[in-house]
């Protein structure tokens, strides 16, 4: 437990850089100053709805996460720096998972804290804002461990991971069916707008199935990642 | 007394490119270096001794286990690597005091702290390393690796970017640590380098096992093989015309200030040349060996081994 604290302690040090909480913390602001202005809409709810859903759930979430997450282990790769951790004898669980929590409580303030009190500008309801940040919350910690596994197995883990969530969730799977339409996008969505009384989009998981599919995702890439930490080549 | 290191068979490529080729050896307590030119594949020796990487076939073990499979053997192992990063972002003792506490041991600060002074940093410093010079972070990387007080302390390149006095401070410092039944493996590229580690050899060439044996066994083998020696004295025709005469030229070619031989022995020769120019009375200006750079070195013993 101790020694997972002083990973996670490290892993936050070297994360939490200027230049990123910077611009993490810009695009998070940019929610706050657009729920300022969607609440004098003449629609609020469905505006809301909008915003929340396009910018935080398919912006900020999966961006911060990435610009984290990708970086947990791949700036140590790229710097040749992940043999001071690797080449100790640390239970490679612990590893991975110091770095994921990092991650998560890295990208939280930008990616859950921030739209949920911009939410709060925009006069949305308690229930609202509980069950905006409830999908928020379960979106970081699946992005996350996604793009914290990526950071180990490619290289440009954050060009790879900007073109996921560009093009497979933000193009293809808004427009396919079947097999395409699997994106974490689509789970948190299918939480949250049960929360917007009014909105006239429908998305098709119910809460239970939504929730199910995130937690997967997260565990399926957390066991990933310990395999690919296990197997690296470390330079 | 049973090896700490076997090397059996051991080969790795990357893709097409084979960095080391059926290396087999075994390494006891003592310093031992690893000898070789750069992109021999030293480093890569370095790597799979440590468990950094996979073998593509053979094995490596390290006190008896596979490093790469049992992570629980790296509590015995330090290592030096070649690259000069460090975790930029924090002071040096925490970057010690780190190594500690993932390594398992018991006070980490006191043996962060001891460390810190063996290698002669400041134990005050508040500066992130990002602002160390380099030699100043291959200390750290030293104090970091023997922080856990390791049975195999590996060193790559460790000399690099030091003074003199912090060179012969950690030649002192390694030649301590392997006094005390422990292993020191250290890699160079500089044959007189690891001539005052007073090691045993491994040299390695072109990704294969070239020679091994102590410091001497090695330089005998250097200096028996045919060598270019070229000497510019005042009178070469003279001078050839009694060098040509010993066993120890196979051949010779006469230029206005200078003779070109090619030798088999060289000390011979060396002594021939001082004692031919003192009795014909020939000033001698220099004794230039052509071909005595370490990577010509490395091949000859690469082909007289196949």
């Amino acid at each position: 437990m101790a020694l997972a604290l002083t990973l996670t302690r490290l892993f936050l040090r070297l994360l939490a850089t200027k230049a990123r909480l910077l611009g993490l913390g810009a695009l998070s602001l940019g929610m706050v100053l657009l729920a300022i202005v969607v609440r004098n809409d003449v629609e609020p709810v469905r505006a809301s709805w909008q915003l929340f859903s396009l910018y935080a759930l398919g912006g900020l979430v999966p961006i911060s996460s990435l610009v984290v997450g990708a970086s947990a282990f791949g700036d140590l790769i790229d710097d040749r720096t992940l043999v001071y951790l690797w080449l100790r004898p640390v239970s490679r669980p612990v590893l991975l998972l110091s770095a994921w929590l990092a991650t998560v409580i890295l990208v939280i303030p930008f990616a859950v804290i921030v739209p949920t009190v911009a939410l709060e500008f925009a006069g949305m309801s308690t229930n609202a804002m509980t069950t905006s940040a409830f999908s928020a919350l379960l979106g970081t910690l699946a992005y996350s461990a996604v793009f914290v596994a990526l950071g180990l197995k490619l290289p440009r883990a954050l060009a790879w991971g900007l073109a996921y969530i560009l093009i497979w969730e933000g193009a293809v799977a808004n427009a396919g069916a079947g097999l395409a339409k699997l994106a974490l996008r689509l789970s948190t969505r299918s939480i949250a707008f049960r929360a917007y009384a009014g909105t006239k989009i429908r998305y098709p998981l119910a809460t239970g199935p939504a929730v199910t599919f995130l937690g997967a995702v997260t565990i399926v890439a957390l066991i990933l990642g310990v395999r690919w930490l296990r197997n690296a080549e470390v330079a | 007394m049973k090896p700490a290191v076997v090397f059996d068979q051991v080969s790795k490529w990357f893709g097409p490119v084979v960095a080391v080729s059926d290396v087999s050896f075994s390494i006891g307590p003592g310093i031992t270096s690893l000898l070789g030119p750069n992109g021999a594949g030293k480093s890569t020796v370095m790597r799979l001794l440590c468990g950094l990487t996979k073998p593509s076939s053979g094995s490596v073990s390290v006190f008896g286990r596979d490093p790469r499979a049992e992570p629980e053997v790296l509590t015995k192992i330090g290592l030096v690597p070649q690259q000069e990063s460090v975790i930029e972002p924090i002071t040096c003792l925490r970057f010690v005091t780190l190594a500690a506490q993932l390594s398992g041991v018991a006070n980490p600060e006191a043996a962060a702290r001891e460390a810190v002074r063996t290698v002669e940093l400041d134990l005050g410093d508040k500066r992130p390393m990002a602002s160390y010079s380099k030699g100043m972070r291959q200390r750290a990387k030293v104090a970091a690796a023997i922080v856990h007080q390791p049975s195999l302390l590996i060193l790559d390149e460790p000399l690099n970017g030091l003074d003199p006095r912090q060179r012969a401070r950690m030649i002192e410092l390694f030649q301590t640590f392997s006094t005390e039944h422990r292993c020191v493996i250290v890699t160079s590229h500089v044959l007189d380098e690891v001539q005052r580690f007073g090691s045993r050899i491994i040299l390695i060439a072109e990704g294969r096992l070239a020679a091994e044996g102590e410091y001497t066994e090695i330089r005998a083998l250097m200096d028996d093989r045919p060598l270019r020696i070229k000497v510019g004295c005042s009178d070469p025709r003279t001078l050839a015309s009694t060098l040509v005469r010993s066993s120890s030229v196979a051949s010779i070619t006469v230029d206005p200030d200078a003779v070109t031989a090619e030798v088999v022995d060289a000390s011979t020769f060396r002594r021939l040349v001082a004692k031919a120019c003192a009795e014909s009375d020939i000033d001698l200006r220099e004794v230039i060996p052509l071909d005595d750079d370490l990577e010509s070195v490395f091949r000859y013993l690469v082909a007289r081994r196949h």
